[in-house]
């Protein structure tokens, strides 16, 4: 329990000496629907966001893709290497092959870029995870032969056809609540820089013993104006105080129910900047979340949607050659292969452009605040995306 | 380095050994009684530092380690005039001074710092020389240097530049030695007879000058202060004031209060400061020194700007955070963007409990143990820190381990780990003065944040200080604020401060009455108890010359020479 769990306490900023002038910040007692006026708001700072996986021993029955070094000296054989040439490259590998992996695409009969040109080589056929376990949601009501079972709640007809598609790179699986190498590295490189991602769930009400009632939430996916911060463990500190960044690219505020302490949402379009080193920018349509609001003041749980797939691309595109051989990841050969298992929303020509996809969310007890609420939306404004290939 | 070098720093060292062992008070056992002590103090770090950039500005930057400070009577200050410097801190000293005097006479700074040009580069000058080393020892002695003293570095200098084939090596190696120098590296006060009173003894001017400028500013006196010394102003009552005035309008003075509070309440101890960060990952070293900063803005604020009643720092809901102590009190502030390190001023309502910088990271963080919280350290620390009371070290065949298991099922909080503890007699006796105080304020772990319980058991923080009862931490803050042992405290020690020495007999009659009653009549501003403190004649009060002490306050100064003008510049 903290200052802002006594009863009444409303902290509150004052510019009371040298002229500061401070904004006003009020932490409890915020009143939302039908609610009453001792309903709750609990902010949140994101720590983790990742591609989810609960990987099975199984559903790689061909095994999981080549690893780093047998994968190059593939890519030097289809270059037309010998092999005295290979293991002169290999003498300081993988520095030594950066420079030769990345034109090996063909454009023309000439050396192409792979990463900027994935078309530039024949789909190379990367294995894709066959099994039917994933967290997420059923986000179209059907229960087809390549939907999932999650874990955690066992419902039936999950779509997550990203995991398909990487579920057989090594650096993209994981079991038992572990965080899958790449996707981990990913944010982990990212949230020292990147404005903290932030969650404010108001209505929040409870009972006489202080468990969390039943009963309808607001929820609000913002960015915050600052990172989170680390805390002697490396972890982002809990407690923080963010104030909300008012650009309408980044106001997800949706409704929810709370059951047995967890919260999932109606269904709603989320935009989130993130990184140009990951994902630049997340828009996922059809879009739930469940969270659980755990007694330590955590906050853990799972969103899934669609998401363009394109940009799922350019993640691992983005480090070329350091990504493909020191992650065992194939760029072209995850092109191909989220190409092809796009599940959703196509084009004129009848690709589809979004893939469904399931992230898990984990995040520590933070305060947020609105510089500008009138300015604050929940309608959301039209994401560029970049054109599909 | 040369071996005129090595003569020149074994000469220092037993000099200041020389200097350290007679103790240069200049005072008799006699007469201790009668009138104030003058003292030799080491420079403290922060002093050290600040004269050399006063001196030679911030570009000149410092290397080596400084000793440790001795804590006496509750204060470094007073400490300062019981240590000497070890032949290891020499040699700290030694490569200080050398970084330094290369900086000063390197080609970048030289045409600011030296001021004057030899006639040539590779023979020595006297007068450039002598120019420099006068203006530059004068502001480094604290008083101008006696002719001997110029002459000497001078000579000094000369040689090394004939050894070095360089004015400026030369020079460099000469104002090394002043920086290694006891009249430097210690305050020494010098006495005189005191014309106003026959047969009585006070500082003479320039001891008298930097006893007030240390004493405001933690600084050596600027170049007006040792005017007004050099010309007799400061010896005189309307010219005391007029300096007084001039250095408390300053922002300077800031870093003398800042000074006083940190010694005051031992911040020194912030650098042997650990937590277990596995159990508080919050803590880290950002977050210690952000909880230093917030109870010097908070005192700042509260005594500078505010003017407010010294008392109300115990109970004020008002305080200055960054974003990492603001998660640490698990409060929401808002911040400046773009700003690195940001602070913003925070007010608690008036129904949280807290008892202004006594629930403050630095007074519960810096009086804890690592991995918990400790009401007996926070109890003893508030009797001795904040009352000046004594508390009895503990007895050396003590069990702890009632104490320090944490987990015990019978004992989850710290009030029924204590109470159990104190059924040893040997334990009683003491624990029943800190306990009381302590347990008050158990609602803040041992980083500061708050809690409601420990171990999932509720926390009393009800308890008692010296008869007056209280429920919670806001109400201990209010029982310091009303005890007359914390304004007694803080009047002792700001003399205490002032003069390195505690009050003796005629010192405390006057400490005790006329400073105390004016700092309760004037409604207990810290500023009013400085001024009073600064203009009293107590202050400068000196007891007659030790016989067979060192003589060097009667050594002939070089104004003297010159008819009381300063050496040639």
């Amino acid at each position: 329990m903290s200052y802002s769990d006594l009863p009444g306490a409303k902290l509150r900023v004052g510019a009371f000496a040298r002229g500061l002038a401070l904004g006003v910040a009020s932490v409890a007692a915020v009143g939302f629907g039908a609610h009453s006026a001792q309903a709750e708001t609990r902010g949140y700072a994101v720590s983790w966001f990742y591609m989810a996986a609960e990987s099975q021993p199984d559903d790689c029955p061909e095994g999981t893709n080549m690893l780093s070094e047998p994968m190059a000296r593939k890519i030097m054989t289809d270059l037309g290497k010998t092999p005295a040439e290979i293991e002169a490259a290999f003498k300081d590998y993988p520095s030594n092959m950066y420079g030769q992996v990345v034109m090996r695409g063909k454009v023309n009969g000439k050396p192409a870029n792979i990463y900027t040109n994935p078309t530039s080589e024949p789909d190379p056929m990367v294995k894709t995870a066959k099994g039917h376990v994933a967290y997420g949601f059923n986000l179209d009501g059907k229960d087809g032969p390549n939907d999932f079972v999650d874990p955690q709640t066992g419902e039936h007809g999950v779509d997550d056809m990203a995991y398909r598609a990487l579920g057989c790179f090594i650096t993209q699986r994981a079991s038992g609540g572990q965080r899958p190498t790449w996707p981990a590295i990913e944010w982990d490189t990212t949230r020292d820089q990147m404005p903290a991602w932030i969650i404010e769930i108001s209505g929040i009400e409870r009972d006489a013993n202080g468990k969390v009632k039943d009963g309808d939430v607001k929820v609000g996916f913002y960015r915050a104006t600052t990172p989170v911060t680390r805390n002697a463990a490396g972890d982002p500190q809990a407690d923080m105080s963010f104030t909300v960044d008012t650009n309408p690219r980044m106001q997800n505020v949706v409704h929810a129910t709370l059951h047995n302490g967890t919260l999932t949402t109606d269904p709603f379009e989320f935009y989130m900047i993130q990184d140009p080193f990951a994902v630049a920018e997340y828009h996922f349509k059809q879009t739930r979340v469940r969270l659980t609001l755990n007694d330590d003041g955590t906050l853990k749980g799972v969103l899934g949607g669609y998401q363009p797939w394109l940009p799922v691309y350019e993640s691992f595109a983005v480090g070329g050659p350091v990504n493909e051989l020191n992650l065992s990841v194939d760029a072209a050969g995850i092109y191909y292969a989220l190409k092809k298992l796009a599940d959703a929303y196509p084009d004129a020509s009848g690709q589809n452009q979004y893939i469904s996809a399931s992230y898990w969310i984990e995040a520590v007890p933070g305060f947020i605040s609105h510089p500008n609420a009138e300015k604050t939306s929940m309608v959301v404004g039209p994401v560029k995306l970049a054109a599909a290939r | 380095m040369t071996g005129k070098g090595m003569m020149r720093r074994l000469a220092l060292c037993g000099a200041v050994a020389a200097l350290c062992l007679t103790g240069f008070t200049g005072q008799s056992k006699a007469d201790g009684d009668a009138a104030g002590q003058v003292a030799m103090r080491r420079l403290t770090q922060d002093q050290y530092k600040q004269i050399i950039n006063d001196i030679f500005g911030p570009t000149v930057t410092l290397g080596g380690r400084f000793e440790p400070d001795l804590r006496d009577s509750g204060l470094l200050a007073v400490g300062a005039a019981q240590v000497s410097v070890t032949a290891a801190g020499l040699e700290q000293y030694d490569l200080m001074a050398r970084s330094i005097a290369t900086q000063v006479v390197d080609e970048k700074h030289r045409p600011l710092l030296v001021g004057c040009k030899p006639a040539s580069e590779t023979a020595p000058d006297d007068a450039c020389s002598k120019a420099f080393l006068s203006k530059v020892g004068k502001l480094l002695y604290r008083r101008p240097l006696t002719q001997h003293e110029l002459d000497a570095e001078v000579a000094a200098a000369n040689a090394a530049t004939v050894k070095t084939g360089s004015f400026y090596n030369g020079l460099g190696l000469s104002l090394a030695g002043m920086l290694e120098a006891p009249e430097f590296l210690f305050r020494q006060e010098a006495v005189e007879p005191d014309p106003d009173h026959a047969g009585a003894y006070r500082l003479d001017a320039y001891s008298k000058a930097s006893r007030l400028s240390f004493f405001l500013w933690n600084a050596a006196p600027d170049p007006e202060l040792l005017a007004a010394a050099q010309n007799g102003d400061l010896n005189s009552s309307s010219g005391l004031k007029k300096q007084v005035d001039r250095l408390m309008a300053s922002p300077r003075l800031e870093a003398g209060v800042r000074a006083f509070f940190g010694d005051m309440l031992a911040f020194d101890g912030f650098s042997t400061l650990a937590k277990d960060t596995t159990l508080y990952p919050k803590f880290t070293s950002q977050v210690l020194r952000d909880a230093q900063e917030q109870t010097m803005r908070t005192i700042v604020d509260h005594l500078l700007v505010q003017k407010a009643d010294y008392r109300d720092l115990f109970t004020t809901n008002k305080t200055f955070l960054t974003p990492l102590l603001a998660s640490i009190y698990k409060v929401q502030a808002s911040f400046p963007e773009g700003v690195q390190d940001p602070w913003v001023a925070f007010e608690y309502p008036a129904d949280v409990p807290q008892a202004g910088i006594l629930t403050e990271a630095s007074f519960v963080g810096l009086h804890s143990h690592p991995g918990r919280s400790s009401a007996t350290i926070r109890g003893k620390a508030l009797r001795t820190v904040l009352l000046c009371q004594k508390v009895p070290d503990p007895p050396g065949n003590v069990n702890f381990n009632l104490v320090q298991d944490t987990n015990n099922p019978n004992y989850k909080t710290a009030r029924q780990r204590l109470e159990a503890h104190r059924t040893q007699p040997s334990c009683a006796g003491c624990h029943k003065i800190m306990d009381p105080v302590g347990l008050a304020m158990e609602n803040f772990d041992t980083i500061g944040g708050f809690r409601t319980t420990e171990n999932g058991a509720p926390i009393d923080a009800s308890g008692e200080l010296d008869g007056a009862k209280f429920s919670d931490v806001a109400g201990l803050g209010k029982a310091v604020h009303d005890n007359p042992a914390a304004t007694a405290c803080i009047v002792n020690r700001v003399y205490e401060f002032g003069a390195g020495h505690a009050p003796n007999k005629s010192e405390t009659e006057w400490v005790r009455g006329t400073l105390a009653k004016d700092f309760a009549s004037g409604g207990y501003k810290f500023t009013d108890l400085l001024k009073d403190v600064a203009t009293s004649d107590v202050f400068y009060r000196a007891s007659a010359p030790q016989t067979g002490a060192l003589d060097t306050p009667k050594a002939k100064l070089a104004s003297d020479v010159t008819g009381n003008q300063e050496v040639q510049k």
